[in-house]
């Protein structure tokens, strides 16, 4: 069933793509059109600007750009960027129907296949990504957004040595293509072999890569070679270069929890999930900051709102695990979270991990 | 005829051509004497007729033939007839035609062998003949037999006398000089009046002078001065003349040469001039000159002799002697006597312009310049010599052509001297005689060459105005093709130095510049000035006038640079054009190519420039220095695409730059841009992300060109591509290359960064912090140094290496003295290795140096790490006495030791608190947590030293054991409280603090013991770090 909707999408996406010759024919566009754009191109970076929190140019931006539409409907920047700006406000329906459109008007819209690809990503259809990135790659061969936004799905799929691959030779062919090198970097931290992907991420630095998710990771990486003291700058510059990025502001929160200030991860945790409310890893820090402040149902709602957005999450399970326990009394679903944590994780965690400890205790309490 | 002449030269060894006329007489002596025998041999009908004195008036050649005819038949009947009648009253007759008949037939064969002689000689010389011919011999002594027999036996004989001339005259032939001269001295004494003395006497004379024998030939020549009509006489005179030269008496001579020249005044008339005159009178002059008298002694010998009308010519020939052998001494004192008794005389500048010819200028400067003064001055209109010479046209013209030659030769000397020494004080005293002569005479002759000369003068004083001027003057009157040619190309350089020297910025730069606005862009079009237009007609003038003109093209490239200069860059072309097309073995051709280039350069044509090049090349132009034009040419056309291929690049076009680049090195494989050319490639795919292209032109670069100035570099951007190609063996490889084989180059500071980088992205600590070391060591940069020494240091803990890391720290200790931070960081850190290293005491050293560090710093620092390290320190240094009060516990059951033991850990306890209570004050989170812990921790180890007491032996009963724990108890409870408090305020400062860290969760552990009611055992979570792992959004579109 799945496999006859992604062939839908796709034949869809060739079909549009075959009236984009017939546009193409058509008359300069009036010079009106153009200014009309560019006001609401001002409107949408101010959008951007805010932490996509100002409704007021959000909404400007979004008339902008229809307007130019209304006057020029094959104008496949304008589509695009409404595509982009109901993203932000997490209008995925709507959001899919502007960037089909931006593609229909134009076949070798690379960037547009890439964001509607990041579109299932987040709406965790990572099926649909990858048939969508395939078919772009197959279509537009040697295009590195495409072969960087396949080889982040292989990421995300758990295919780290094709996702490897894929960005070294994106790296081989253009040195430039900094993207290529976060990708990379984020294989290697996958495969624990951190100060290779410190390295490769400082190449992405080098060739003027402009993104937190590059410091957060680096920022971790320090956590984990390093000190953890040190680690702070690299998340705070990932906050000041990716505001509206969640897994920045996620890993900034945790850097708080895990020095005591809970309020202060709190207010990164939320920030997290106001751009990404699905987020997972955020739910499950926010529930532990809850627990530290002793607000244990704000906690146990955050583990329970996870756990309904990602069941095979495995730390929820052991965060979840150690609450039950320790503060609602429930040992019995405790053991059974600790038992899921130990089957999630597998191979991952060693015999001395203190999930097998916890067990111990409880079934020692127990007797 | 030629034996005759060889015997004149040969016995009287004149030399001198005007003994000519004796030389004659002689000949006709000894001709008679044939003619006398060829008449008795011709006719012996007429034997008797010879005996009077009839004399044959014939012809030399009628006595070869008669000799031929009958001399063989005289002789023998002759011979025959003394045979057989030697009574006979005719026998010495008979011997007296005997011997002229051996003495002509001696002289005949003498001649014919002479003649053959000759012939065989001259076939020597020609090279027909392999040696030489055997000389002729002289034997007289057929003749000298008969002679003498008829002066032995006959001395009445009629013809004694002609027989002892013959006699003596036939022994001197034969090399008998003894009795050659007995037979003269025998006619001498025997005839004193005969006619033959005074030839005899020239010949004895003549003997004696040739034998050195001066006095005697004195003797001899004096006896001839008897008979002033003897042929011989004039040239007796002469003799003796230069006998007494010879001598060195020159007086005498002079006496004997005036008379010499008397004796022809007389004879001739005083307009008489022969070489034998003006000889005497030259030897005269040189007589003098060599002497020590000079020209006073030749004054006062004509004084004495009553003065001659020539003494003023053989004086100034003194004069003209001692000039011509470099006697400038004696030639200025001569001439000064001249002016002095001959003040007036119309010769005497003549003279004096010799002598002022013959000083070397370059000597005798000064005096130079003194005598000509003088002779201008002498010889200046309404000078006494002038006055008297007025009416002597010839002396006085001869005069000005002096004053001119003078003039002219000052100045051209001076000329000449500037331009050797480029001294412009000598351009301007030629300058200013050539003006005065101009002034003086600007009609003359010479006026042409001196105004081309003027010119020439005045173009080295740089006045081009002046210069211009003349040249235009002598171009436009002179006749003289070369002249024309000079003047009129020398027009032209002097316009082109007046333009640069008016236009100073657009004319005097190395290379030919068009105008250019202040960014160096190229400026419209422009026009030519004035003078520049006129500049450009006199190099037009120049070809009209000089349609061969050898310098041609070297007018039209200056007149192609009055149009390069002002941007008109058709017509310069058009000039360049012609000039390469006319004359393309010219060197001007090389630069107008050049010019070319530059011109499509400024254009930014590049493509045309290598199109035009090449064909030049092609056409085979400039043959004779074709290796350096070629190589002059490649340079350009290849300099030129390298030119192309850099600014595509700077105009943004990378690709098209990177394949002209790859097309110059590939095209053009021995240029001196190829391998630049290669490396620039490599820099533009590199720019371009294309890495792979990158390593392909560097590792070709370094394959083709291994000697290139770009090797070094071209490694490290070859490392730099690896590297970015993943390809990390290959680029440690090639950074290791550079460190190792290049550690001089700045590029090995860098290779050993980049490769330290990537030895610890493969958890190399141990290599990349060698790598960081040597890095820092080679950087200048103190802050680099600096930091990699922490840096290194920090990677050697990683590896396990801590000496090596206690070194490092140690070293920048000593070389980061004012960096109070730094090396407060390096004491903390070593402290640590030494923990590591179980080596408490040298950690107790590094800590005490970070508090003495930061108390001496006056001002403690604002950085909160330093503040952690200081706050670390005193912690670990308090640790050891905590451990000592931990340490203290009773194990005896004596209440003294008890006491003491109490006090003295009560005393611990106080003292403890108060230093932790000190370290909260210094302000680190992390250690006023674990202070508040410690403070807590060791409360409750009093509170456990009081219940580890043992149970004193006096109580041995259960209720005084009661008793007494109770009592324990009671007195250890609020240590346990106080513990409790210290616990509790550590967790609350960590959350105060926000920092949670060991010591919060150790607190937590002792409260849940103590409190257990309140403080349950919690079990840790694992917050969620997780790398940002999303596909990049590229944001809106039309950004």
């Amino acid at each position: 069933m799945k496999k006859i909707y992604i062939l839908i999408i796709i034949t869809s996406l060739f079909a549009c793509s075959k009236g984009v010759e017939v546009v193409k024919t058509q008359a300069p566009q009036p010079k009106v059109a153009r200014d009309i754009y560019s006001v609401a191109l001002e409107h949408a970076v101010a959008f951007e600007k805010s932490g996509f929190t100002d409704q007021k140019e959000y909404s400007n931006a979004i008339s902008g750009f229809q307007e130019v539409i209304l006057k020029d409907k094959s104008n496949a920047d304008a589509w695009f960027n409404i595509g982009s700006l109901f993203f932000c406000k997490q209008d995925m329906q709507r959001s899919e129907e502007a960037i089909k459109k931006a593609i229909m008007y134009r076949s070798n819209f690379v960037e547009a296949y890439s964001l509607l690809t990041k579109l299932y990503l987040v709406q965790g259809n990572i099926q649909y990504a990858m048939s969508v990135a395939e078919m772009a790659n197959e279509t537009l061969p040697d295009s590195d957004i495409l072969m960087n936004s396949l080889a982040v799905l292989y990421i995300k799929s758990g295919n780290l040595d094709s996702a490897k691959k894929m960005a070294e030779n994106i790296i081989k062919k253009n040195t430039k293509f900094a993207p290529a090198y976060v990708t990379l970097g984020n294989i290697y931290y996958l495969n624990h072999n951190y100060e290779m992907a410190r390295f490769i991420y400082q190449k992405a630095i080098e060739q003027d890569y402009v993104g937190g998710d590059i410091y957060t990771n680096i920022g971790i990486i320090t956590s984990k070679l390093d000190e953890k003291g040190s680690s702070l700058g690299y998340f705070m510059s990932a906050v000041e270069n990716s505001p509206n990025n969640p897994d920045v502001r996620n890993n900034l929160g945790e850097y708080y929890l895990s020095v005591g200030d809970y309020e202060g991860s709190l207010k990164e945790f939320n920030m997290a999930l106001k751009f990404n409310p699905r987020m997972v890893q955020a739910l499950v820090n926010t529930a532990i900051a809850y627990t530290r402040v002793k607000l244990f149902d704000e906690a146990e709602q955050n583990y329970k709102k996870a756990m309904s957005y990602d069941p095979s999450f495995a730390e929820l399970y052991f965060n979840y695990a150690v609450f039950l326990s320790d503060h609602r009394g429930d040992n019995t679903q405790a053991l059974s979270f600790f038992n899921k944590f130990i089957l999630l994780k597998g191979k991952e965690i060693s015999d001395k991990h203190r999930v097998y400890r916890y067990i111990e205790e409880i079934n020692r309490a127990k007797k | 005829m030629i034996l005759l002449i060889l015997i004149y030269t040969m016995n009287l060894g004149f030399c001198a051509e005007d003994n000519r006329a004796s030389k004659v007489d002689f000949y006709k002596g000894a001709k008679e004497f044939i003619n006398e025998i060829n008449s008795i041999i011709s006719n012996k009908e007429e034997l008797k007729k010879m005996e009077s004195d009839e004399k044959y008036e014939g012809k030399v050649e009628n006595i070869e033939i008669l000799e031929q005819s009958n001399s063989e038949l005289s002789k023998k009947s002759f011979e025959d007839y003394i045979q057989k009648y030697p009574n006979s009253s005719f026998v010495p007759d008979a011997l007296y035609r005997l011997s002229k008949l051996y003495y002509e037939e001696t002289a005949q064969r003498i001649i014919k062998d002479t003649e053959n002689y000759e012939k065989e000689y001259q076939k020597f010389l020609r090279g027909e003949t392999q040696s030489l011919p055997p000389e002729p011999s002289t034997d007289y002594s057929d003749a000298i037999r008969v002679l003498n027999m008829l002066v032995n036996n006959y001395p009445n004989y009629k013809y004694r006398d002609e027989s002892l001339y013959l006699l003596g005259y036939t022994y001197f032939e034969q090399g008998n000089i003894e009795k050659g001269i007995a037979a003269y001295q025998a006619l001498i004494s025997e005839y004193p009046k005969s006619d033959k003395l005074s030839e005899v006497y020239t010949r004895l004379g003549e003997h004696y002078f040739d034998s050195d024998d001066l006095s005697k030939a004195v003797y001899y020549y004096s006896q001839v001065l008897e008979h002033p009509d003897s042929p011989y006489y004039e040239n007796v005179i002469y003799k003796l003349a230069w006998t007494y030269y010879h001598k060195k008496r020159i007086d005498e001579a002079s006496s004997f040469f005036v008379s010499l020249i008397d004796y022809n005044d007389k004879k001739f008339g005083s307009d008489y001039v022969s070489s034998t005159i003006n000889e005497a009178k030259n030897y005269i002059a040189i007589g003098y000159a060599e002497s020590p008298k000079g020209i006073k002694g030749a004054y006062d010998f004509f004084r004495k002799i009553g003065g001659r009308t020539y003494e003023y010519e053989i004086l100034s020939k003194i004069c003209e002697l001692y000039a011509s052998s470099d006697r400038l001494k004696e030639a200025l004192t001569s001439i000064a006597f001249l002016f002095e008794h001959y003040p007036y005389n119309p010769d005497t500048p003549v003279i004096h312009e010799k002598i002022i010819n013959s000083i070397k200028p370059e000597q005798n400067l000064k005096l130079l310049n003194t005598e000509r003064d003088k002779m201008i001055k002498l010889l200046e209109d309404g000078s006494v010599w002038r006055e008297k010479n007025k009416d002597n046209t010839k002396a006085i013209f001869t005069a000005e052509q002096i004053i001119k030659r003078q003039l002219i030769a000052a100045a051209f000397y001076h000329q000449e001297r500037g331009e050797d020494k480029n001294d412009r004080k000598e351009y301007i005293t030629a300058a200013q005689l050539y003006y005065n002569f101009l002034k003086k005479y600007p009609m003359d002759g010479l006026v042409l060459g001196a105004r081309l000369n003027y010119a020439k003068v005045l173009f080295n004083l740089k006045d081009y105005d002046g210069a211009i001027q003349e040249f235009s003057v002598v171009e436009k009157h002179t006749e003289d093709e070369k002249i024309r040619e000079e003047s009129g190309f020398s027009l032209v350089t002097s316009w082109q130095n007046k333009l640069k020297k008016q236009f100073p910025r657009k004319y005097l730069t190395k290379e030919i510049i068009p105008m250019l606005d202040e960014n160096g862009k190229l400026m419209p079009v422009g026009s030519l000035s004035y003078n520049e237009g006129v500049a450009a007609t006199a190099c037009k003038e120049y070809e009209t006038d000089n349609p061969n003109g050898k310098r041609i093209p070297q007018v039209l490239y200056v007149k192609a640079e009055l149009y390069f200069r002002n941007n008109m860059f058709d017509e310069a072309r058009g000039v360049y054009n012609e000039i390469i097309g006319r004359f393309p073995k010219e060197k001007v051709a090389v630069d107008s190519v050049r010019n070319m280039i530059a011109m499509y350069t400024y254009e930014n044509n590049y493509t045309k420039i290598e199109e035009w090049s090449k064909k030049l090349l092609a056409s085979g132009g400039m043959d004779k220095n074709i290796n350096r034009d070629e190589k002059e040419i490649n340079s350009l056309l290849t300099g030129s695409v390298f030119k192309s291929a850099k600014a595509m690049d700077e105009e943004g076009r990378f690709d098209e730059a990177a394949n002209e680049y790859v097309r110059l090195a590939k095209q053009y494989p021995k240029s001196e841009y190829s391998d630049a050319a290669l490396y620039n490639a490599g820099l533009i795919y590199e720019k371009r992300g294309n890495s792979s292209g990158a390593i392909k032109s560097y590792k070709s670069m370094l394959a083709r060109y291994p000697g290139s100035k770009n090797t070094v570099s071209a490694l490290f951007r070859l490392a730099v591509n690896y590297e970015q190609q993943l390809d990390f063996y290959h680029a440690v490889l090639f950074y290791n290359n550079i460190t190792k084989k290049y550690w001089k180059t700045a590029f090995a500071s860098d290779a050993n960064y980049n490769a330290a980088r990537i030895s610890r992205a493969f958890n190399q600590y141990d290599k990349a912090a060698e790598h960081y070391m040597a890095y820092g060591a080679l950087s200048k940069n103190k802050k680099e140094r600096a930091s990699s020494l922490t840096l290194s240091a920090s990677l050697y803990e990683k590896a396990g290496k801590y000496l090596k890391a206690l070194n490092a720290y140690d070293r920048y200790i000593k070389e980061n003295k004012a960096d109070l931070d730094g090396v407060i960081m390096s004491h903390i850190s070593r402290a640590r290795i030494y923990e590591i290293l179980r080596k408490k005491n040298y950690a107790y050293v590094e800590y005490n140096s970070v508090v003495k560090r930061f108390n001496a710093s006056g001002s403690p620092s604002a950085n909160a790490q330093t503040v952690n390290y200081n706050a670390e320190a005193r912690f670990k240094m308090v640790s050891e006495l905590s451990s000592k009060y931990h340490s203290i516990k009773v194990k005896t059951t004596s209440v003294k030791e008890m006491k003491t033991a109490y006090e003295v850990k009560q005393h611990l306890l106080q003292k403890l608190s108060d230093q932790y209570l000190k370290i909260i004050n210094l302000g680190s989170p992390e250690w006023s947590v674990a202070s508040l812990y410690m403070i807590g921790l060791d409360f409750q180890n009093f509170a456990d030293f009081l219940y580890e007491i043992p149970v004193p032996k006096q109580l041995n009963t259960d209720d005084l054991i009661n008793e007494y724990k109770s009592q324990i108890q009671t007195q250890a409870l609020p240590y346990e409280d106080s513990a409790i408090e210290y616990y509790e305020k550590s967790i609350a400062e960590s959350a105060r603090l926000k920092t949670l860290n060991d010591w919060t969760r150790k607190a937590k552990s002792r409260l849940t013991k103590l409190k257990p009611e309140q403080y349950k055992e919690s079990k840790e979570e694992i917050p969620v770090l997780y790398p940002s792992i999303d596909i990049k959004v590229y944001g809106f579109m039309g950004k």
